[in-house]
């Protein structure tokens, strides 16, 4: 008997999903506005899962398989905000004195995992799809997120969900899959039921609800001091202002109308280019938050069916109110401590990724960031 | 009959190609290397006057372009906009200082010369499709579109009107992507916002943008000049030629190898790109400094193929047609340009385009907060 948990970290809510032999057995999606009030709640909520062999931790943009107590108690406060979060403690302080609610999530993630390692939880931080094997070295030239650990996890569910459906082996699983999430897009190409290419938020063609996305190089050098927080504007509520999705995909003014549109096309335009790597998808499976809107769902439909079959991705046995990134950071756990999914991590080669979002980079002006860096490992 | 000459600011040469449209005599065919024309931009417009010709319309180089004008009533502070640029590249004297020069030098001079759009300027590109962009395509890549659309209609017979394609410019600097419709520009990727280029890297993952804005002090415009297939390649670009470098590509070498693929595949996705805004293009078109490596030629086309007819698109793939023996395709679609605003036999070409009724400025859909645009207005009109 295995029993694995998922903490995913979203940007509106921190969910835990767990989950014994296969089946959920706990799950509880913490609102993260309530979560920065109370930061404690995790933890209780965290102990409520147990006994449990493995944790997969919220692992931000992702690292090769590395258990909390791989890295020294004495630098891994700092090691969580350089290879978790890609940012620095002073950073993520800077934020919170501006009074950026993003940097007050960074910070209680951070000081949630500390809590953790503390506690001397069996926790393991997992890789984002940069990290994996499968995916060739050229595709992931001057890239940092071509989809978070998150994305990476419900790609898993992806796996599961279709080959259990179809009645298939992993080695015939092929689909691109759609995630729209409150900050972030992201779409992950499969094919031999194994990760080959990835575009995530922050290469993502379109905006997304709170992100401008890929970033016009051009732009970033008219801003010139470029800060974590523009990385979450420019998107939807940039555009039109309205924080409120159901007032959003209402689309009743031009705003609205305009922003929907590039939303919309954006997603597509990755569908399209995701196409490349992956040739004949037998699905496009549609995830995320923003999915369940009918105006949403509609829209994709309509313009991805050209592309492949579109359909939801389905949950897990058991789960209810949780996210599918959550259950898939609970399917990553539960295979990387030889559970129900075990061969399905292994067929994936998730358990073989290597190294951490920072390993790609081509331009030469970015040899000073590592430096600023802990060391990875010893 | 009208004389009508273009000039297409490429990354290595600035190129001048001039046309007489009732003999289609060409009166121009120059590629004068840019490094000169940065160190003494003047010696664009003594070379138009040299040839001792009466000319009708010339259509200048306009960096990110602005809404169609003549030269003399351009505002300073377009031109600034157009070609904007940091006061510390400025000092560093890059290439696109040597440009602003000349479109000074063009406002002052008596010459009927017109500063052509970029694709951003268009009314024929939606709104949403230019959110938080700078760069769908410079108004060089205009010029590329305007070649592309004459090409096509003489091949097939067909008006301006029922011309369908996407243009990829395979440059020494980037890679862009447009795609036409109906003899309109309806969208386009262009060098900083597409994939890997020879020596740009395209889009910004903006984490990388974060990551580098906050490790130097001074982000200059030459970071967008790096990062592409020679930064991946390890190879000096100024001593390699494009040449060699898909040759070592081609015979294996494998940092140089892995470069190639990933700028091959960077073409092949920004084609896709385009396939949500023209779904049904009757060809892609090929330009720029790459496409005349035939190796080079044959290995996208392939590439394109073998994908495309996955796709259900049986679109014929091929490069531009060239009339100039010097000077790239862009160059003469900035000719056409100047002879449809002369009134020669291509107006209705530009017309179709609707070039005119460009309207709005580099900066006008930056849709972040409006201190930040108030900033950036503020700090390059100057």
């Amino acid at each position: 008997m295995t029993r694995a948990a998922g903490i995913d970290p979203g940007t509106k809510s921190m969910d835990i999903c767990a989950i014994e032999d296969g089946e959920v057995y706990y799950e509880n999606p913490l609102d993260n506005v309530e979560l920065a009030q109370e930061p404690e709640r995790i933890n209780d909520a965290i102990r409520e899962t147990f006994p449990v062999d493995l944790i997969s931790g919220p692992s931000g943009y992702g690292v090769e398989p590395t258990r909390i107590d791989e890295v020294p108690e004495s630098i891994f406060e700092d090691w969580y905000y350089n290879y978790i979060l890609l940012t620095t403690k002073a950073e993520i302080q800077k934020g919170i004195e501006e009074g950026i609610f993003g940097a007050i999530l960074y910070k209680n993630m951070t000081d949630f995992s500390v809590w953790m390692r503390r506690e001397k939880f069996p926790v393991m931080f997992i890789p984002g799809v940069i990290q994996l094997p499968t995916v060739p070295y050229y595709r992931k030239i001057n890239k940092l997120d071509m989809g978070t650990a998150d994305k990476l996890a419900v790609t898993a569910l992806g796996v599961h969900d279709q080959a259990s459906r179809l009645g298939i082996p992993y080695s015939d699983v092929s689909f691109i899959l759609v995630e729209v999430g409150f900050g972030y897009n992201a779409v992950i190409g499969v094919e031999g039921g194994r990760v080959v290419d990835g575009i995530g938020g922050t290469n993502f063609p379109g905006i997304g609800f709170l992100t401008l996305s890929a970033v016009d190089g051009e732009l970033v050098q008219l801003i010139g001091n470029w800060e974590r927080k523009d990385t979450f504007e420019g998107g939807v509520v940039s555009v039109t202002g309205e924080m409120d999705p159901d007032a959003f995909v209402k689309r009743k003014d031009e705003k609205n109308e305009i922003a929907f549109d590039a939303m919309m096309e954006g997603i597509e335009k990755a569908v399209a280019e995701m196409k490349v790597s992956v040739k004949n998808p037998k699905e496009i499976l549609l995830s995320g938050r923003w999915t369940k809107l009918p105006e949403i769902k509609e829209e994709l439909i309509t313009r991805l069916s050209d592309y492949a079959d579109v359909c939801a991705l389905g949950f897990l046995e058991g789960a209810e109110t949780t996210k599918e990134t959550a259950q898939g950071y609970a399917i990553v756990a539960d295979g990387l401590a030889g559970g129900t999914f075990k061969d399905l991590i292994e067929w994936m080669q998730i358990h073989e990724a290597k190294g951490t979002a920072l390993d790609y980079i081509h331009h030469p002006k970015f040899a000073g960031v590592p430096q600023r860096f802990v060391k990875f490992k010893e | 009959m009208v004389t009508a000459i273009g000039i297409d600011p490429g990354t290595k040469s600035m190129d001048v190609f001039g046309f007489d449209d009732e003999t289609d005599e060409v009166v121009m065919d120059l590629a004068i290397p840019r490094v000169e024309v940065t160190k003494n931009p003047e010696i664009v417009l003594d070379a138009i006057r040299e040839i001792d010709r009466e000319i009708d319309v010339i259509v200048g180089p306009s960096g990110y372009g602005l809404p169609m004008v003549k030269a003399s009533e351009a505002a300073d502070a377009e031109i600034n906009a157009a070609t904007f640029i940091t006061k510390a590249d400025v000092a560093r004297r890059l290439n696109i200082v040597g440009l602003r020069e000349l479109m000074f030098h063009m406002k002052k001079s008596n010459l009927n010369i017109w500063f052509p759009p970029g694709v951003i300027h268009l009314p024929t590109v939606p709104e949403y499709r230019k959110i938080n962009r700078i760069d769908m395509g410079t108004a060089d890549k205009v010029f590329t579109a305007v070649s592309g659309i004459k090409d096509q209609a003489e091949k097939y017979s067909i008006a301006y009107a029922g011309t369908s394609f996407i243009a990829l410019e395979i440059g020494f600097g980037y890679t862009a992507a447009l795609g036409i419709e109906n003899g309109k520009i309806v969208d386009g990727v262009g060098g900083t916002i597409g994939g890997v280029g020879y020596m740009g890297m395209g889009a910004m993952d903006g984490e990388l943008a974060y990551a580098l804005a906050n490790t130097i002090a001074d982000f200059s415009k030459m970071m967008l000049f790096n990062g592409g297939a020679a930064s991946i390649s390890q190879i000096d670009p100024q001593k390699v030629s494009i040449e060699e470098f898909i040759s070592l590509a081609r015979n294996s070498e494998p940092q140089v190898k892995l470069a190639y693929s990933a700028m091959l595949e960077s073409i092949i996705k920004d084609t896709y790109l385009m396939l949500s805004s023209v779904r049904k293009p009757k060809e892609i078109l090929l330009s720029g400094r790459f496409t005349r490596i035939k190796p080079f030629v044959q290995d996208v086309t392939a590439m394109l193929q073998g994908h495309l007819s996955e796709f259900g698109i049986e679109a014929e793939i091929r490069t531009l047609t060239r009339t100039g023996g010097e000077v790239k395709e862009a160059a003469e679609g900035a000719a056409v340009i100047a002879n449809g605003i002369a009134g020669g036999k291509y107006e209705r070409l530009i017309e179709t385009m609707e070039l005119r009724k460009s309207t709005g400025g580099v900066f006008s859909h930056i849709y972040l907060d409006k201190e930040t645009r108030e900033r950036i207005e503020e700090t390059f009109k100057q």
